[in-house]
């Protein structure tokens, strides 16, 4: 069994890694419609979040769907919809599947700020750098909560390898907590027993 | 089989292995995380379809 030696080039294409993807055209086609969505007013603000969020800062976890976290513009009426975005997206060519908007073969899913927490996640999202671009990503923090929160078997197992490998900022990460009242959610993931 | 183990059996040298693996993954640049992505639901699909189990299809990116 090979476990001391492992070579440092264990992934299968090194030369991959200097070589533009798909994959990143497709993200940046996905980051420059989200972008252009704020710059036109169809949208106040988004954020990444779900997989690949927590990819951005950890190692890469098996997700289906990029996670756009929105806020909307305000609206004359009580509900939130999605039907002007929607209808934008049509505009600019852009094929539903489903739940998801299809950007260059990217399923995006927009999701509407639906709390308090969710909400605060997208107005605090961090800038990191994507290629040549920037993209709004829900802060490692942020993040963490609303796994607590969400609170399904997957968010947990996400949530206690999220610890191990992300840099968090303990004391902002208690802050959150606290004002949306995740710390019992915090103290069971820490000490291994259900929420 | 070199290594020792640990109480629960599982030998300590492929939890190190392990560990330095995913420390590598975690540094990686943010473009070779997606393309790893892509790796594992393909990997997921197959072996879904190995086993006769609905498989989700993995990102059909234009480049």
């Amino acid at each position: 069994m090979v476990m001391e030696n492992q070579p440092e080039a264990w992934y299968p294409d090194k030369r991959a890694l200097s070589r533009k993807t798909a994959r990143e055209e497709s993200m940046r086609r996905a980051i420059e419609i989200l972008e252009q969505l704020v710059g036109d007013g169809t949208l106040k603000a988004y954020a990444i979040g779900g997989g690949v969020a927590a990819t951005f800062y950890a190692e890469p976890v098996l997700t289906y769907d990029l996670d756009a976290f929105v806020l909307l513009p305000p609206s004359s009426g009580l509900l939130v919809s999605l039907s002007p975005l929607y209808d934008k997206l049509r505009g600019m060519g852009f094929a539903e599947d489903q739940e998801h908007v299809l950007v260059g073969g990217l399923p995006v899913q927009f999701i509407p700020a639906y709390n308090a927490l969710v909400e605060e996640a997208v107005e605090n999202a961090v800038p990191l750098p994507f290629g040549d671009t920037t993209v709004r990503v829900v802060s490692p923090e942020h993040l963490l909560c609303i796994m607590l929160q969400t609170g399904r078997p997957k968010d947990r197992a996400r949530a206690a390898l999220f610890i191990e490998e992300a840099e968090v900022d303990r004391g902002r990460l208690m802050e959150i907590l606290s004002r949306h009242g995740l710390v019992h959610r915090w103290t069971a993931l820490t000490e291994g027993r259900p929420a | 089989m070199t290594g020792q183990r640990e109480d629960n059996g599982f030998p300590s040298a492929v939890q190190a292995a392990d560990a330095r693996r995913r420390s590598q993954l975690v540094r990686l640049p943010i473009e070779e995380k997606l393309r790893l992505l892509v790796e594992l639901q393909r990997l997921a699909a197959d072996i879904a379809r190995s086993r006769r189990r609905p498989a989700r299809n993995p990102w059909q990116l234009e480049a």
